[in-house]
C-alpha cells in the first residue's frame, strides 16, 4: 500500500503556473505590523479589565513553569498577582468529544458554557480530555466539579476544569487552551491575574517537589483593614499555580486549622503530581 | 520545555533569498499534505499559499532545525481551518479521480479520497513522507494514541474499499509499530 500510495502522490504536484504565482505574491508581501512584545502584553492584560498600579509592590520572578510570577495591586486597592506566560500545549479541537464541540456550535461567540458533573473523571470522559494523574487529589472528598468552554467561530478554544471538596476548603482547577486560539495568541503573552480582598498581605515562594516540578505557592495573611468577612472570603489562605503537561493548574486551600497543616496538605497534592 | 516554548527559542525571520528556497524545498510538500487532507488542488493550492504567505509577512518564523514538520504543521492547521469554513461545508467537491491517468492510482486515491480527512493526513504522513508515530502525533497535535486509533481505523477502511483487489492492503503492513 505504502508503494501504491507513494506513487500516486508523487504525481501530485503544485503547477509550475501556481509556483511563480504565488512566488510572485510572496516577493510583494511585506511583514504584517505587529506590536512589540511588551505592548502586546500590556494589550491583554488590559482586556482582563484590570488596570493594574505600577507599584513598588512588584516584584517579578520566573517559577512554576511561567515566564513571571508578579505581585500586583489594583488601582482600587486590591492585592494579587500576575502570571505571564506558561508552557502551554495545546490541546488539538479534533480530540474533543462531540458534546463538547456541540456546546461550541451553541453559541459560536465566545460564551461560555458550564457542564457539572459529581467528580473530575466525569467531567474527563464528558470532554475527551485526560488530565495529568494525581493519586492524591483523587482521595480528597470531592462535592462537585465543573467543566466551562469558551469558543469563536471554529469551535472551542478554552476548557477549564474546576473541582472542590466538600466545604469548599480545597479547589483545584486546571485549564488549557486548544489549537484554535494557539494561532491566534502567543503563549508567552498568556496572562492570568488573580486578586484578593483588600488587606491581604501576599508572599510568594517557589515550592519543588520531589520529582522535580516547579510551583507558585503564595500565601494570604490577613492584615490591617481587611473588609467585612461577612461579604468576603477573609480567612489565611494557600494559593499554589504550577504548569503542567500544558495544562496550567490553580489550587487554592482555606486555612480552617492550622496554617502548617494548609501547608502541609499543599505540598501533599504538589508530590501527587509526578513529571 | 513544551512544543510552544521551544518554537520561541532561535526562531529566524525569512529574508526573500530564504523564503524562494523554502518556497522550492517544500512546496510540493505543502501541496500534498493539503491536497491529501482536502481531496481539491484548488484549496490545496489556497492553503499552501497561506502558509508560504504567513511566512513571507513575518506572521511566524521557522526554527532553525525542523523547518519541514513546522511548515507541515501549520499545513494541517490550515487545513482544519479550511475544513470547518462555510464555504467547504456547504459547496460539494469536484471529483478528481479523473486528474491521474495510472487506473491504480485512481483506485488508491478513490479509496483514500473516501476516507475522512483526519485519517487521510494520518495516512500521508506516515506512507509518503516518514513520519513516525511520534512525529505525526507533534505535527498534527494529537496524542500517539489517537494516531495509533487512526491509522488502524484508517487501514480498516482502506482494506474495505480496495477488497477487490486482495492483498493490496496486507492485514498488518506495519504501519502501527512503533519505529
Amino acid at each position: 500500500m505504502r508503494e501504491q500510495y507513494r506513487h500516486m502522490m508523487e504525481r501530485v504536484t503544485l503547477d509550475e503556473d501556481k509556483k511563480e504565482e504565488i512566488m510572485n505574491q510572496l516577493r510583494e508581501a511585506k511583514p504584517a505590523r505587529r506590536f512589540p512584545r511588551p505592548l502586546r502584553t500590556a494589550l491583554i492584560a488590559a482586556c482582563a479589565c484590570l488596570l493594574l498600579m505600577g507599584s513598588a509592590f512588584a516584584a517579578v520572578y520566573a517559577m512554576g513553569g511561567f515566564a513571571s510570577v508578579e505581585l500586583q495591586e489594583t488601582e482600587s486597592g486590591k492585592p494579587g498577582y500576575g502570571l505571564t506566560g506558561g508552557d502551554f500545549r495545546f490541546l488539538s479541537a479534533e480530540s474533543l468529544t462531540d458534546e463538547v464541540l456541540a456546546l461550541a456550535e451553541t453559541d459560536p461567540a465566545y460564551a461560555t458554557r458550564y457542564f457539572i458533573g459529581q467528580d473530575w473523571s466525569a467531567a474527563e470522559a464528558f470532554s475527551g480530555v485526560t488530565l495529568p494523574e494525581n493519586p492524591v487529589i483523587d482521595a480528597l472528598d470531592i462535592g462537585g466539579c465543573f467543566l466551562s468552554v469558551q469558543s469563536n467561530d471554529a469551535g472551542p478554544t478554552w476548557l477549564h476544569f474546576q473541582q472542590w471538596t466538600r466545604g469548599l476548603a480545597v479547589s483545584i482547577s486546571a485549564e488549557a487552551y486548544t489549537d484554535l486560539m494557539g494561532e491566534a495568541l502567543d503563549p508567552e503573552d498568556f496572562f492570568v491575574g488573580r486578586y484578593f480582598a483588600p488587606g491581604y498581605e501576599l508572599s510568594t515562594e517557589e515550592y519543588i517537589t520531589r520529582s522535580g516540578l516547579s510551583a507558585v505557592i503564595v500565601h494570604l495573611a490577613p492584615g490591617d483593614g481587611m473588609p467585612d468577612p461577612e461579604k468576603y472570603n477573609t480567612c489565611e489562605r494557600y494559593e499554589a499555580d504550577l504548569m503542567l503537561d500544558g495544562f496550567r493548574y490553580h489550587i487554592n486551600i482555606d486555612v480552617d486549622g492550622s496554617s502548617e497543616e494548609a501547608l502541609e496538605q499543599l505540598h501533599g497534592i504538589l508530590e501527587g503530581f509526578a513529571l | 520545555m513544551g512544543e510552544a516554548s521551544k518554537k520561541r527559542e532561535g526562531v529566524t525571520d525569512v529574508d526573500p533569498q530564504e523564503l524562494e528556497r523554502l518556497f522550492s524545498k517544500y512546496a510540493d510538500d505543502v501541496f500534498r499534505l493539503a491536497y491529501s487532507y482536502l481531496g481539491s488542488r484548488p484549496e490545496a493550492e489556497d492553503v499552501c499559499q497561506t502558509v508560504f504567505l504567513r511566512l513571507a509577512e513575518g506572521k511566524a518564523a521557522l526554527p532553525p532545525e525542523g523547518e519541514k514538520p513546522y511548515l507541515l504543521k501549520w499545513t494541517a492547521n490550515a487545513c482544519k481551518n479550511a475544513l470547518r469554513s462555510f464555504w467547504r461545508r456547504n459547496v460539494g467537491e469536484l471529483d478528481e479521480t479523473l486528474l491521474f491517468k495510472d487506473p491504480t492510482d485512481r483506485e488508491v486515491y478513490a479509496a483514500v479520497k473516501a476516507l475522512p480527512p483526519i485519517y487521510r493526513a494520518v495516512i500521508h504522513l506516515y506512507y509518503f513522507e516518514g513520519y513516525d508515530q511520534r512525529e505525526i502525533g507533534e505535527i498534527l497535535k494529537i496524542s500517539r494514541t489517537a494516531v495509533q486509533t487512526r491509522m488502524a481505523r484508517a487501514r480498516e477502511l482502506l482494506r474495505k474499499e480496495l477488497s477487490d483487489d486482495e492483498g493490496t492492503v496486507p492485514a498488518h503492513d506495519g504501519a502501527c509499530d512503533a519505529r
